[in-house]
């Protein structure tokens, strides 16, 4: 009697102790296993940029000292000088970097200064029309931004559905300075587990060779920034 | 009925059974299955990410396995035919002990499947009628429909002809012989379709060779028996089957056969992967040299190339007719064979992934815990099996009259 | 034989000791699956047993699309709508990109993780944009993790990769449960609650552009896209495939994907290829258009073209 009780108290004793033993060990070896790391939130805010593409161009504006001035307004009164000129004054910021263009007056009117001019017949074109001047030179871009296979569109692909928007030549591409600034990217995917063999940065291919060392020209190719107004009414 | 449930009555009690060693050994495998079955939970709770799998290398250590095990689970074939079909007598007592393996080891490649989808609970979705199978466009629906076949096979044969013994009457040829020819093709079968999952992917140019199937026929048909021979002399020293000397030296004769072809088809793939050189053979590049800096893999794969070479050098002496070399040979077969086949083809299939980009693997502390008790699982069923299995064969368990 | 004799002795004390033997084994058991104690509680049987999106009837998915709703405002406190956007009628949808104006600033890639949804996870990104040397388009050499000062690199070029829709897809070969397959108006979808996790659609993409949800998604509360549809964007619980749908939710209704919204060059050019008169018909005809890994045979319906201009 009292040795099978004592077999069953070892046998309950020895349960007992496997189990809290058992449950134990499972759980420093489930904690031992991966810890799951909290994401990491973002720095910064991405800028991602979703607009505007709705904007035209009607007028161009000279802002200095919370004033706003027409162009006309200061050469009313200026003389006028038909040679080639430097930047002065208001203008002395500008970079004029559009191809082979030296002078102002392919796209300026020379006396109307609120206008661009028709290079057809020297008659002045209003900035809302910039589009048939732009057109006189890069004729095969136009056609494919006509079709949309250049610059950008937005909201509906499907226009009887809504309104599809799309950009003209200079709300994306400043006349003078069209080729764009390089911008910073947006932070690398990365990889969730294991490390990333990125490949050479030497280059493979001949032509690769032959950009490597070429020198970064001041504007390279690289999204708009547009860093003037457009405004396209003119309150009185 | 009533003499079955009381055979599978007995069969549990038997499988508590048993000597201090025999205590020491199911105890120690329990642990570990539970130790996996626990890392699984935890698995199961956090997601995948407890892996050190990646978008990158979406397949990893339980894939690697998966593919290995099914080769060991066709490789009980290489018993079934001399034994059936040449009716080679010292094998015809033990190929019923290399079709419980089979049953044991396709469970193991199941229950690796299993602890690496991502949703184990939806496994219904895969049930004909009941969810959608996509046979016969998706190669794993026909891995699917193998395995599960190979494993009922299997179980009906081994099962039938234990029974039989059992009761102590003469089995019916009709009840296991057709099985057991079909289970001959089905056994190639299940391999050839495995193989044909890699194969299929036609975006994968490491895997999209046709050397692949052979090549994978012909290793678990070294590993598999290499296994066996291991596996037997076990049973012999621990138990009274007295499992003659010519059943293992007939299945070194066939290791030796499959391991010079294995090695042949990787000449010959590493001739067409190295000598032209195109760009597509990145991954193997990975994996033999190292790319971009990634080179966790290239001591592993020489090292496996070091031990096949080694392993069949041994097994076509003559000095693997005496016990320790022909083991040692087997065990390098068994390891060299494992890296080959899992390390060596499933995660170069991923480095560099489509797109060009390297990213390497290794498997978490984890994974591995369930890769273990997945292995201790297969260990516990084949241990029962046999425990059951060789009082029967050997006459000790019979019916009660 | 011993071992006959072994059980003929089974009696009061052998069966308390393999009764002790039996309970630990059960008990361990039990204690081993412990950690699902945190998962128990979002089981839904419902959703379980939900039949696959082809298999629904109206109501069935008015349900179904409650229930997510209901299963959202639960795990991330906002309000989302959740819909079955269908196809439209005569559409086939096709994206075009001119690898001559992308400069790989990547905001397509990020715009399309906010409205879609997407886990914050590292590289969960649907596109994924490569830094590719000028010369050729060699993907071997490609730079996936770039992060120069400034972007365009003048020795480089840029290319973003994301689903292809393919016209004969690996990934819905693969699928063993049909959880993916392709829509009348070309779209390549996943059904989210009936995908079981075996990752073979990933194996077999050649554009690696399926990712795999390897935890509970990393979605913040605040920056969730509440305009969801059950096929695209709605928010999607652990261990299932998605990948990009051009974003169906938008173009099914005619709008633009959000990745070619906010890309900054309009390189992104995309439309229905139906329409003899749309964007993407007049690229395919006008420029000189290429696919990926043409050879690989899976009809892409993704095409980059160069129209550089330095």
């Amino acid at each position: 009697m009292i040795s099978t009780f004592d077999n069953f108290i070892k046998g309950f004793l020895a349960v007992l102790v496997g189990l809290v033993g058992y449950y134990f060990v499972a759980t420093i070896l489930s904690s031992a296993a991966e810890e799951k790391q909290p994401p990491v939130p973002r720095e910064q805010p991405i800028n991602l940029d979703f607009g505007p593409t709705t904007k035209r161009a009607d007028k161009v504006y000279l802002h200095k000292a919370t004033f706003e001035y027409e162009c006309v307004e200061c050469h009313a009164w200026q003389e006028r000088d038909p040679s080639p000129r430097e930047f002065i004054g208001e203008h002395s910021k500008m970079n004029l970097e559009h191809g082979s263009l030296k002078t102002c007056f392919t796209c300026h009117h020379e006396t109307e200064y609120d206008q661009l001019v028709d290079p057809r017949d020297g008659s002045p074109l209003a900035y809302n029309k910039h589009v048939s001047l732009c057109v006189r030179c890069h004729g095969p871009v136009y056609k494919d931004w006509k079709y949309g296979a250049h610059g950008r569109r937005g909201g509906y692909w499907d226009k009887s559905q809504g309104e599809q928007t799309r950009t003209e030549c200079i709300i994306c591409h400043d006349p003078h300075q069209p080729a764009f600034k390089p911008i910073a990217p947006l932070p690398r995917p990365g990889v969730a587990r294991g490390a990333v063999h990125a490949p050479s940065d030497e280059p493979h291919t001949r032509v690769g060779k032959l950009l490597k060392h070429k020198p970064i020209p001041k504007t390279v190719r690289g999204p708009a920034i547009v860093e003037w107004e457009i405004e396209d009414t003119y309150d009185e | 009925m009533k003499d079955y449930f009381a055979f599978l009555g007995r069969a549990f009690k038997l499988s508590f059974v048993g000597d201090w060693r025999y205590y020491a050994w199911m105890s120690f495998l329990t642990i570990v299955a539970l130790i996996g079955l626990n890392a699984w939970a935890t698995q199961l709770a956090q997601g995948l990410s407890t892996t050190g799998m990646t978008d990158q290398v979406s397949w990893g250590a339980y894939i690697a396995n998966f593919t290995y095990f099914v080769g060991i689970a066709a490789a009980a074939v290489m018993l079934v035919i001399p034994a059936y079909l040449y009716k080679t007598e010292p094998l015809k007592k033990v190929v019923i002990f290399g079709e419980l393996l089979a049953v044991a080891v396709i469970i193991v490649c199941l229950a690796f499947v299993t602890v690496d989808l991502g949703r184990p609970d939806r496994f219904w979705h895969m049930i004909p009628l009941i969810g959608k199978f996509n046979w016969p466009i998706s190669m794993l629906s026909w891995d699917v429909v193998a395995l599960a076949g190979y494993l009922l096979l299997n179980m009906h044969i081994a099962g039938y002809l234990i029974y039989k013994l059992y009761l102590g009457e003469e089995p019916n040829p009709r009840w296991y012989k057709p099985f057991v020819f079909t289970s001959i093709a089905w056994a190639i079968s299940i391999h050839t379709v495995t193989a044909f999952l890699y194969v299929g992917l036609g975006g994968r140019s490491f895997w999209h060779s046709a050397i692949i199937a052979p090549r994978f026929l012909a290793s678990a048909f070294a590993a598999g028996p290499s296994l066996i021979i291991l596996t037997f002399q076990i049973i012999r020293y621990f138990t009274k089957l007295k499992v003659a000397d010519e059943a293992l030296l007939l299945l070194r004769r066939i290791i030796a056969v499959a391991m010079v072809i294995n090695l042949f088809l990787l000449f010959s793939e590493l001739f067409a992967e190295f000598y032209p050189h195109t760009y597509h053979v990145a991954a193997a590049e990975y994996l033999w040299f190292g790319l971009n800096g990634a080179n966790k893999l290239v001591l592993w794969i020489w090292l496996a190339v070091f031990m096949n070479v080694a392993a069949t050098v041994i097994f076509v002496s003559k000095r693997s007719h005496s016990l320790p070399w022909l083991n040692a040979a087997c065990v390098l077969a068994i390891v060299g064979i494992w890296i080959e086949k899992g390390m060596g083809l499933i995660v170069p299939g991923f480095v560099p992934t489509p797109l060009g980009e390297v990213v390497e693997y290794a498997p978490t502390f984890n994974e591995t815990l369930v890769c273990l008790g997945i292995l201790a699982l297969g260990a516990l069923l084949y241990t029962i099996m046999i425990r059951v299995a060789i009082p029967v064969v050997l006459g000790g368990l019979r019916r009660e009259v | 034989m011993s071992d006959s004799n072994d059980l003929i002795q089974i009696g009061r004390r052998s069966f308390l000791k393999n009764a002790s033997v039996a309970v630990a084994g059960v008990s361990g058991t039990v204690a081993a699956l412990s950690p699902l104690k945190e998962v128990v509680g979002d089981f839904d049987v419902e959703s379980w047993l939900q039949q696959h999106y082809h298999e629904l009837s109206e109501d069935e998915m008015k349900d179904v699309l409650a229930r997510l709703e209901a299963e959202a405002k639960e795990t991330y406190g906002t309000d989302i709508k959740v819909r079955d956007v269908k196809p439209k009628e005569d559409t086939k949808f096709a994206y075009a990109l001119n690898l001559g104006v992308c400069v790989g600033c990547r905001k397509c890639a990020y715009a399309c993780e906010k409205e879609n949804n997407v886990s914050r996870s590292p590289g969960m990104q649907y596109i994924r944009v490569l830094e590719m040397e000028k010369g050729g388009v060699n993907l071997e050499t490609a730079n996936h993790q770039y992060e120069p000062e400034t972007v365009p690199k003048p020795d480089k070029y840029y290319m973003p990769v994301q689903c292809h829709q393919c016209d004969k897809p690996s990934c819905v070969k693969a699928c063993p449960v049909n959880a993916t397959w392709k829509e009348p108006d070309g779209i390549v979808v996943v059904d989210y609650n009936w995908c079981i996790g075996c990752r073979y659609c990933e194996a077999a993409c050649p554009y690696w552009a399926r990712r795999f949800n390897f935890e509970k998604p990393q979605l913040p509360k605040e920056e969730i896209n509440p305009n969801t549809s059950y096929l695209s964007n709605r928010p999607r619980p652990v261990g299932v495939m998605e990948k990009c749908t051009f974003c169906l939710h938008r173009t099914r209704e005619g709008k633009y994907p959000a990745c070619l919204e906010v890309c900054p060059t309009g390189a992104r050019v995309f439309g229905n290829l139906l329409d003899p008169k749309s964007e993407i018909r007049y690229v395919l005809q006008h420029k000189r258009v290429f696919v990926l890994k043409e050879e690989v045979g899976t009809v892409p319906n993704f095409f980059y073209f160069f129209e550089a201009q330095s």
